[in-house]
């Protein structure tokens, strides 16, 4: 219905998986830009319904538009530390245990973007560097890196 | 054997040559200290899976609608200038229908329909000069066709009005989401046609094209 023009049908595709575009939003690229961003998507997503063939599930086709709308708009920028305690360094305070969101969102913006799509969306290597345009080496590297730090920011004892 | 993070955290995505992930199994089962660390990972792995999409704090879709309400105004706007354009009624107009009925003498080959479906993806004219910018390139794109003598007819369909026949009703069809024009061309095979029909300005605005062959009968 939507693909005919049905804005009651595409309003009901926005309450089905409007979190999931501003989850994405948020953990890209920052709570402060998220729901503009989210409202470009399902706008973006109005006009371009006509291209969506059914041969993938909406889901996944309006979080490659997502992802790429963001990549194209600003870059997954690097976002600001919102604690007090110097990120990722072995100063941090022992037993330090910051929350796991919060953690990813101070991440370097490549280790973030691959670490969300990887292993919070359960993409793999291949669909990652296609959606961020980097070779599946570096999607790789990144996600290791990105394990790493948030070990550490999480206080992982052994990292 | 060195193992290192990584190969806990490639073995863990089961991206690793079976040899290097065998080796990898054996060296974990032997060592407590490297089953602490790749259940720290798989933890990690699993805790970022378990995230959830919570929703905005506010209704996103008041503002979503209000901007798809100004893009469907806007079109509306311009439909009917773009719809006049084509159909000869503006100034200028006699350039349109020369190629629309196509004068010009016409090259032997199969006769191919290229159907214009148009949808929420068409580029809408933000205003007159674009309006007017996309006439021309249909326009301009006929003629090209004309020139290699492959062009037979150009129609233009009228929007939101006609009707679909169905076997106790008919219709009204009120919505522009089908097909919005046509073109019939010569040419000698499907890939020739495919290699024409790629040229079409309406793939560049966001629509598709139905590409047959008639059956002449």
């Amino acid at each position: 219905m939507a693909l005919h023009g049905d804005v009651t049908a595409f309003e009901r595709l926005y309450r089905r998986h409007g979190a999931m575009v501003h989850a994405l939003a948020r953990r890209l690229c920052g709570s402060v830009t998220a729901d503009d961003l989210t409202q470009d998507v399902f706008v973006r997503a109005w006009q371009k319904l006509a291209t969506f063939r059914g041969e993938a599930p909406f889901r996944a086709w309006l979080r490659t538009l997502a992802v790429r709308w963001f990549a194209n708009q600003w870059r997954l920028p690097e976002l600001p530390t919102t604690t007090a305690a110097e990120p990722f360094t072995h100063d941090a305070p022992p037993g330090l245990r910051l929350d796991l969101e919060a953690a990813i969102g101070r991440l370097p913006a490549g280790a973030r973007a691959v670490f969300v799509l990887h292993d919070v969306e359960g993409m793999d290597h291949a669909e990652v560097a296609t959606l961020l345009g980097v070779s599946v080496g570096t999607s790789k590297s990144q996600l290791h890196r990105a394990r790493a730090l948030l070990r550490q920011d999480l206080g992982d004892p052994e990292s | 054997m060195n193992v290192t993070d990584e190969d806990l955290s490639a073995w863990l995505d089961d991206d690793l040559p079976a040899d290097r992930r065998s080796a990898i199994a054996h060296a974990v089962a032997a060592s407590p200290e490297l089953q602490r660390r790749l259940a720290r990972l798989r933890a990690l792995r699993t805790a970022a899976g378990a995230l959830p999409a919570s929703p905005p704090e506010q209704d996103l879709w008041p503002g979503i609608a209000r901007r798809i309400g100004q893009l469907r105004t806007s079109r509306r706007r311009w439909l009917p200038l773009l719809a006049a354009s084509l159909f000869g009624m503006l100034p200028g107009a006699a350039l349109t229908w020369w190629w629309l009925r196509g004068d010009s003498p016409i090259a032997t080959g199969e006769r191919f329909v290229l159907l214009l479906h148009e949808g929420a993806g068409m580029t809408v004219p933000a205003n007159e000069a674009e309006a007017r910018t996309m006439v021309a390139r249909y326009r301009d794109w006929a003629a090209t066709m004309a020139g290699k003598q492959a062009l037979e007819l150009g129609e233009k369909l009228r929007d939101g009005e006609g009707f679909v026949l169905e076997a106790r009703d008919d219709v009204p069809r009120t919505r522009r989401d089908g097909i919005g024009g046509l073109f019939i061309l010569r040419a000698a095979d499907y890939a020739a046609a495919r290699e024409l029909a790629r040229t079409c300005p309406h793939l560049g605005y966001g629509g598709t094209i139905e590409l047959r062959r008639i059956h002449d009968t």
